[in-house]
């Protein structure tokens, strides 16, 4: 197989993604932590590959699926493909509905030891009643992600959306990569 | 960010009431929940049976959602503790137009067998108003 940025990275996030599929029925709720690692990968990726010239190489920051949901609907293929074919308006205001939960994916990235995240553990400070600084570490395992807690109203169509760019890039691939 | 004020909401009347299990309340909490946020967008949610009762089913019909062909598609979420909803859920986005001309998700049955949850009907509303 021949690769460039765009289909290289489109490939890897489709393999990411497949895998954050694929750990759907974690017995434990805690362990969501790894179905999100795997969607920040996957969606990082799939926003750079989309947002790719195939010749570039992407920036390294881990930042740009928020800001490729923020684009999405000047995107033909992945308009068609999640059911907005000739409402760009409607698939406008549609996104508005992703952005908070896709801003809220791409903080998962471990930032630092004082921010939570989907792989490092970190550390919480907070001033206790002798006013001296006490220091709790948080593990990604024995933590509730309110960022994938079904009451949130963008979450559904935060799956849908994906899976309408995931058919774009399905229909995209044979084409660009032999 | 406009999402956590939701969770914590349905949190906070979960703390209330203490450990929040049956389903449909749960479902009825949700619901209240995602039409809060998307009020000027939702047109209403409807709640599927499931015999089990381990799955909250829901199809919301919104102004704002894709076009879909034969079946709705769900998206289902794992239960969570910390927010008080301790069944799967599991949740389809379909236009008005669309209630009428697709089929429920596979093993949901059909739209018989659906009750509305959003808006709430005039019974609730005497007991709010009283």
């Amino acid at each position: 197989m021949t690769w460039n940025w765009r289909t290289g990275l489109l490939a890897q996030a489709r393999s990411d993604y497949r895998l954050f599929r694929h750990l759907h029925n974690l017995p434990n709720p805690k362990e969501q932590c790894h179905r999100l690692r795997y969607l920040q990968m996957a969606t990082e990726k799939l926003a750079k590959g989309l947002m790719s010239d195939s010749k570039m190489p992407p920036a390294l920051s881990h930042k740009a699926f928020a800001t490729f949901v923020k684009q999405a609907h000047k995107v033909a293929s992945v308009c068609r493909e999640c059911g907005f074919d000739s409402d760009e308006k409607g698939f406008m205001r549609y996104l508005q509905d992703v952005i908070p939960i896709a801003e809220a994916i791409e903080d998962l990235v471990p930032k630092g030891v004082a921010a939570p995240n989907a792989e490092y553990p970190w550390e919480e400070r907070r001033l206790d009643k002798s006013k001296s600084i006490r220091v709790t570490v948080k593990v990604p395992a024995d933590h509730s992600w309110p960022e994938w807690d079904a009451s949130l109203p963008g979450v559904a169509k935060l799956m849908e959306f994906l899976e309408g760019c995931f058919r774009a890039v399905e229909r995209e691939m044979p084409q660009e990569a032999d | 960010m406009p999402d956590e004020v939701s969770t914590r909401a349905v949190r906070r009347d979960g703390g209330r009431n203490g450990l929040v299990t049956d389903l449909t309340r749960v479902a009825r909490e949700l619901a209240r929940t995602h039409a809060r946020v998307e009020r000027s967008k939702m047109k209403e949610i409807w709640l599927f049976p499931d015999e089990e009762e381990r799955e909250i089913r829901l199809v919301e019909v919104e102004t704002v959602a894709p076009h879909h062909e034969g079946e709705i598609p769900a998206y289902r979420f794992p239960p969570d503790p910390k927010s008080r909803i301790p069944f799967w859920v599991a949740i389809a986005v379909i236009r008005p137009e669309d209630k009428e001309r697709l089929e429920p998700p596979a093993g949901w049955g059909d739209w018989s067998g659906a009750r509305k949850i959003w808006p709430e009907g005039p019974q609730r509303i005497r007991r709010i108003a009283r």
